[in-house]
């Protein structure tokens, strides 16, 4: 029996840790080789992007800004996950309930804070739910599945915003496309304010925050909850659930309108953060999309999550600040160690898996 | 056939398996196990849920490894790593949950993983010829072209067969072939399997129905506690001493049942219909009653609408027409919540694709259904641990092999995913419990206890509706007995006033009694042995 045990801790670690940390290294090795490749010394370039990170509070500040979103695009993917469904949506997601947040933080401009703030965020949630809800309702009374449907739905929701916001919501003589700010109710406090030994005058906000408390929560709902008794049942085996009673339709749509609404909160760090206080489609494209990787690197568990997120948060704010020293290496150079932590990652799980397979047999 | 097979058992074993360990987390699957195979023998392997069988074949298989222990084939110490070991040994094996993927044909099915092909073509004439060509030798006709999803249960487990065949297996290992099967399928399969063994081939089936032990095979090993407790040539034992080894106990192959003492009305169903999406009757004006203390068997080959007459009646599925009333309140085409709260319980046939959940503990499929019940959750959360203390109880008294409640139910064995269900349902206390194929998978011992409780629930008032496709339990449990045959009821009897034979004839349409007589005596105004 405690040979058994001892395998299945040395499951957990291969599975959860090494290979994680295996594809992250190997992610950076094949970045070190492009970057030598462009006349750069490797070491000299992710020395110079740890201590942007790492060197100050400033550079841990800024990350943890980047990263934030990540979180809650990768809480979106592990949520659907967990309940048997695939969310590929996020980014479709994300662009409505950004858009919905910020056309509250600029029309009910007269409220306070917090009040606003919280309107913001609860409509950030009620519009993403709704672009992750359509897919699930397909699904239900349709039976197309959720990952056609999501993709496609992120196609029409980026049409969607940007006619919305050039048409509708946006000032002609503004060159680049974006809504009108957002009143100061709506505003994200920086983390200084609630951190006191955080440094001021940096972008990280609560938002962050709100992050790890969702996860929490999720953590709470679909392990303590009938609510989420009944989304896991749904998601594991639809037949039995049916047996049981559970109204398999109304929680599969709920279960991915829960999953949208993390997705739609995602932008509210840039929108409602320090900074220009407006929705502006460009700056957030993708995000969605990484937040695939990032849940599938943190193995769909909150704490791995979040080393996973402040990764994809390290690998951002490193490119922006580490083009100042080293000009001639481009910054999508994170964009490919992005995608290349993916698809070693994939690569490494399976052998770790065969692994294992042949060490059970050895027994 | 077991006489000729004499001389032979005496030469050297084909499969040897010598002191076979396997341990699971918290249990001891395998305890140095021995299992020696003779060369066209059928071997039957028995013993109580949990006992190791199913284990012991996956090793054997090379779907499992083991811990400790060697395999010897023909005399040659050998390292099945993996199925495709097995399979060059020429070892196939046919689990209990069938493998096929429904939408595909027959023949793709078969091929699927050894296609024939002439330098990198496709042969699929060639695979179609020789399955035909296979199912002839041992005895029945296909169609290489039939979709799995339109076959019985009973074709299916033929196609399993076939693609052992297929991949020239001389060794075939069955793990209870026979749970899903009507008696006329059993019958079936009794005839290929004694076709195959004419043809040399060396079968060993894992069953919990002693009858099959002694009707087919040459030697039964029985297992207890992940041991062997011993290997008897079928001559030299007997269904009751076979009990008593698997069980260590005197196990009763009867079962005791009082007079009835019927109570008011518990629940009446009239003109019940149930049509499918292209507007075929499935279950066709079927009226019953069911009164307190009274167990009403149906009978009846399976695919004959009692699934889906059940399923509509818990609230899975829906009545095109007719009512269904529990005590006062109108039940028709409710959810199964309400049924539930009205004090209907469901013993599903499928335990996996409908009763459980594998990847819930236990505990969590312990209240699967009645998980909305006050005492396991309030308008939020669920209430953990009255919960898992009641799940722990029933562990407890339905001796359900597990290692502890927050196991998954996945690594249970399936007799005690059954057993599982069965203690769910009976521990909620439903006034009406309707039962489909109740023991299906579990051991002798676990059905005497099984069948006992359900006769204690029926002492104490509570009705029960039991589907089965063993006749002897419907016979033995029933106060009445209806016979559905292409989803109407064209019989109805008391148990004691017929016999398992008449009854078969019924099931299969040869003969019906006349509609409105059955109807009146189904809804109980003839009123019998009151
Ligand atoms: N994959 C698994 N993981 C963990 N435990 C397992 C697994 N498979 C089987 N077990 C345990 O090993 C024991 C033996 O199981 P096995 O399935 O071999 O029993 P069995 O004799 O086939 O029983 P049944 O008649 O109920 O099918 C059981 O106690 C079961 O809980
Ligand atoms: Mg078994």
């Amino acid at each position: 029996m405690n040979s058994e045990r001892r395998k299945e801790l040395l499951f957990n670690v291969l599975m959860n840790g090494v290979a994680p940390l295996v594809a992250i290294m190997i992610a950076f090795a094949i970045g070190g080789i492009v970057i030598t490749s462009l006349g750069t010394n490797p070491f000299a370039f992710f020395s110079r992007m740890f201590s942007l990170n790492f060197g100050t509070l400033r550079g841990v500040s800024q990350m943890i800004y980047r990263a934030t979103p990540y979180f809650f695009t990768a809480m979106a993917l592990s949520f659907a996950f967990k309940a048997g469904l695939f969310n590929i949506g996020a980014e479709g997601q994300m662009f409505i309930g950004g858009l919905a947040l910020a056309w509250v933080g600029f029309t009910f401009t007269w409220l306070p804070f917090p009040i606003l703030f919280v309107l913001c965020l609860i409509a950030g949630f009620l519009g993403g739910a709704l672009w992750g809800a359509i897919p699930g309702y397909l699904k239900v009374k349709r039976g197309a599945h959720e990952v056609i449907t999501t993709i496609m739905m992120n196609f029409i929701a980026i049409a969607l915003v940007q006619y919305l916001v050039q048409n509708h919501f946006m000032n002609p003589n503004w060159g680049i496309p974006h809504t009108p700010t957002v009143a100061e109710g709506a505003y994200a406090p920086s983390l200084d304010k609630v951190i006191p030994w955080f440094p001021a005058g940096t972008r990280a906000n609560i938002m962050f925050l709100v992050a790890i408390i969702l996860a929490g929560l999720t953590l709470v709902l679909l392990d303590r909850t009938k609510l989420g008794y009944e989304i896991r049942a749904t998601g594991l085996n639809p037949n039995s659930a049916e047996y049981a009673g559970i109204d398999i339709s109304s929680r599969t749509v709920m279960t991915m309108a829960i999953s949208g609404g993390f997705a739609g909160m995602a932008t509210a760090n840039f929108i409602l953060g320090p900074g220009s206080h407006y929705f502006l489609k460009s700056e957030y494209g993708g995000i969605g999309f990484s937040g695939i990787a990032v849940g599938l690197l943190g193995r769909n568990n909150p704490l791995g999550i979040i080393l996973a997120a402040v990764l994809f948060g390290f690998l951002e704010n490193g490119a922006l600040g580490v083009q100042l020293y080293f000009p001639n290496v481009p910054r999508q150079i994170v964009e490919i160690m992005q995608a290349i932590i993916l698809i070693v990652l994939v690569i490494v799980l399976e052998l770790a898996r065969k692994f294992l397979k042949r060490l059970q047999k050895r027994g | 056939m077991a006489q000729d097979k004499r001389s032979e058992m005496d030469s050297d074993p084909l499969i040897r398996m010598e002191g076979i360990t396997k341990r699971f987390p918290g249990v001891l699957a395998n305890d140095s196990v021995d299992l020696s195979i003779q060369e066209g023998e059928i071997h039957a392997l028995v013993g109580e849920n949990g006992a190791g069988k199913t284990t012991l074949m996956k090793i054997l298989y090379g779907i499992y490894s083991k811990d400790g222990g060697q395999i010897f084939f023909e005399d040659e110490l050998v390292n099945i790593e993996d199925p495709k070991d097995a399979n060059n040994l020429g070892i196939g094996m046919v689990h209990q949950h069938f493998m096929l993927v429904p939408p595909l044909s027959v023949v793709d099915n078969i091929t699927l993983g050894s296609e024939i092909a002439h330098r990198g073509v496709l042969d699929r004439e060639e695979g179609k010829r020789r399955i035909q060509e296979l199912a002839n030798d041992i005895g029945f006709e296909i169609d290489p072209e039939a979709k799995i999803e339109d076959l019985s249960v009973g074709v299916r487990q033929r196609i399993e067969i076939l693609k052992v065949l297929f991949r020239e297996a001389e060794v075939l290992i069955l793990d209870e072939p026979t749970a899903v099967l009507t008696p006329q399928e059993v019958e079936s399969l009794y005839e290929i399997l004694n076709n195959l063994q004419e043809q040399g081939k060396t079968i060993i089936f894992i069953t919990h129905k002693l009858n099959e032990v002694m009707d087919i095979s040459d030697r039964v090993t029985v297992m207890r506690d992940g041991k062997e407790v011993g290997t008897k040539e079928i001559e030299d034992t007997s269904k009751k001493e076979l009990a008593n080894m698997m069980v260590g106990r005197e196990v009763l192959l009867r079962v005791e049942k009082e007079e009835p003492e019927l109570g008011e009305e518990l629940i009446r169903a009239e003109n019940l219909t149930v049509t499918n999406d292209e507007g075929v009757e499935l279950v066709s004006n079927v009226s019953f009653s069911i009164r307190e203390g009274e167990v009403f068997g149906i009978a009846g080959v399976q695919g004959n609408g009692q699934t889906e007459l059940i399923e509509a009646l818990t609230g899975i599925d829906k009545f095109s027409s007719g009512t269904v009333e529990v005590q006062d309140s109108d039940l028709t085409n409710v959810d199964g919540k309400r049924i539930r709260e009205e004090g209907v319980g469901h013993i599903p046939e499928d335990r996996l694709d409908r009763g459980m959940i594998t990847d819930f503990t236990v505990t969590e499929n312990f209240v699967l259904g009645y998980h909305t019940f006050e005492r396991y959750s309030n308008r939020l959360f669920m209430k953990l641990r009255n919960m898992d203390k009641h799940a722990e109880e029933a562990v407890e008294e339905f001796d359900i092999k597990t290692p502890s409640t927050k196991t998954l139910a996945e690594s249970l064995s399936g007799g005690n995913q059954q057993k599982l269900i069965v203690a769910r349902e009976l521990s909620q206390q439903p006034k009406l419990l309707i039962a489909a194929q109740p023991t299906r998978g579990i051991d002798v011992g676990a059905i005497e206890f099984v069948h006992k409780r359900l006769m204690e629930e029926r002492a104490k008032g509570k009705g029960l509706l039991l589907v089965s496709s063993e006749l002897d339990e419907i016979v033995s449990l029933s106060d009445r007995i209806a016979v559905i045959y292409e989803g109407e009821f064209t019989g109805m009897f008391d148990a004691d006033e017929i016999s398992k034979e008449e009854l078969g004839v019924y099931m299969t349409g040869s003969k019906r009694q006349d509609k409105e007589e059955v109807r009146r005596k189904a809804l109980g105004k003839v009123t019998l042995q009151e």
